[in-house]
């Protein structure tokens, strides 16, 4: 799939700052979250959709999870597995939105900002269509961290499978 | 192999994560630690603000002849119902001096065992408030040091040490018929709702949740005070 798309989309340059880029957003979504998870469980409450013994388990864990996985792509340790853990948190985050928004149930995002805003019900529900297209573009950053780092992956494979096999010593 | 290796880093970055929330919870001050388990029965529950107002009575008026004795009793002066409902006066002498409002004598509020809470207005609040009833603010620590209602006493739901503070609420021995008012943010907010269901679950049955909460109560003028004391 990957010697399908244009060069450019794959690129080094593109995949560090893009991976940078997306770790960044991580960090800093996660850090109010850590300084304060009481008020990030209320967060998860307002969604319904977490029983309820489970609310402050993944309060407490999810943010470090975010943060984990930032720091790893920022710092371009085990890329691929960061990106792919982004992957899966921004598909719980887009289900998230979009299940309440089908249903009519309008939450506060509390993706960056862990206090209620006291905004309306209209304001509310114009927030979450906004935090669906946000969290689609940030998928599609995570695609092109997963899809390069593919490449580079193929791409060492067959620069292993031209190298010249390893000379032993005589005497082994 | 390579499928497994991803997994396997994938798995050492959420259990890393997990040591950290762990450590980081251990270490966390009362106000911002939390218990692992959560106690939320209604989690999976929405509740419409206009389900809410349609099934539950806003007051009960002081002629209705089902009213109980005693300590629903309208007083004039905070003092005199704060020793009624056998609860200490905690009303601030800056808030004793403010007149009763008109509709203070006018108004009580008869227990309700059959049900956690009641919802009442911004009007019945400030009745029971001028009454010298009993507040409990169910925000977070640092929001009820912002500014309060004079007088509430802060009984932060999302905070770990909420089960200590029923359990020494209860302790106090206070009368269980006596309306105590209980208000969070207003709006969605179901704080105020949540500590009523734990408070009822103890055996308070008159407990009455202040439906506009602060923003409401500041929007009418009606004293505040900020600071960590009631």
């Amino acid at each position: 799939m990957t010697r399908s798309l244009p060069p450019w989309l794959t690129h080094p340059w593109l995949t560090v700052r893009v991976q940078i880029g997306l770790g960044a957003i991580f960090v800093v979504a996660a850090i109010p979250k850590i300084a304060d998870p009481p008020s990030f469980a209320h967060m998860i409450y307002n969604y319904r959709l977490v029983p309820g013994f489970a609310v402050n388990a993944l309060a407490l864990v999810m943010p470090w999870v975010e943060l984990l996985t930032g720091l790893a792509l920022i710092l371009g340790v085990w890329p691929r597995e960061a990106a792919a853990l982004a992957g899966l948190l921004l598909l719980m985050f887009l289900w998230a939105i979009g299940f309440n928004l089908a249903r009519g149930h309008a939450v506060d995002c509390g993706c960056f900002d862990i206090h209620s805003a006291g905004k309306s019900r209209p304001e509310l529900l114009n927030d979450m269509r906004w935090v669906l297209v946000r969290d689609t573009a940030m998928l599609l950053m995570v695609v092109q961290v997963l899809v390069a780092s593919g490449r580079g992956r193929e791409l060492r494979v067959e620069s292993s499978g031209t190298r010249p096999p390893k000379l032993l010593p005589l005497d082994s | 192999m390579s499928r497994l290796r991803n997994r396997t880093r994938i798995l050492i970055l959420i259990l890393a994560a997990i040591s950290c929330a762990a450590v980081s919870n251990l270490a966390a001050s009362r106000e911002r630690r939390m218990a692992w388990v959560g106690d939320y029965s209604r989690a999976l529950e929405i509740v419409s603000a206009s389900s809410a107002a349609a099934s539950i009575p806003v007051s009960v008026p002081t002629a209705a002849p089902a009213a109980p004795a005693a300590p629903e009793n309208a007083s004039a002066t905070p003092a005199a119902a704060a020793s009624a409902a056998g609860v200490p006066a905690r009303v601030p002498a800056e808030v004793a001096r403010v007149a009763p409002a008109p509709a203070a004598a006018a108004k009580t509020f008869a227990p309700h065992p059959d049900r956690a809470s009641v919802e009442i207005t911004t009007d019945d609040a400030e009745a029971l408030f001028h009454q010298g009833r009993l507040f409990l603010d169910a925000r977070r620590t640092s929001v009820y040091t912002d500014g309060h209602i004079p007088g509430a006493r802060s009984f932060p739901v999302w905070e770990s040490d909420i089960a200590d503070r029923v359990k020494a609420f209860f302790d106090e021995g206070l009368d269980q018929n006596a309306p105590i008012v209980i208000y969070c943010s207003g709006g969605d907010c179901e704080d105020s709702h949540m500590l009523a269901e734990k408070l009822y679950m103890v055996g308070f049955n008159n407990l009455l949740v202040y439906k506009d909460g602060f923003p409401g109560w500041q929007k009418r003028g009606l004293p505040a005070v900020k600071g960590p004391k009631p």
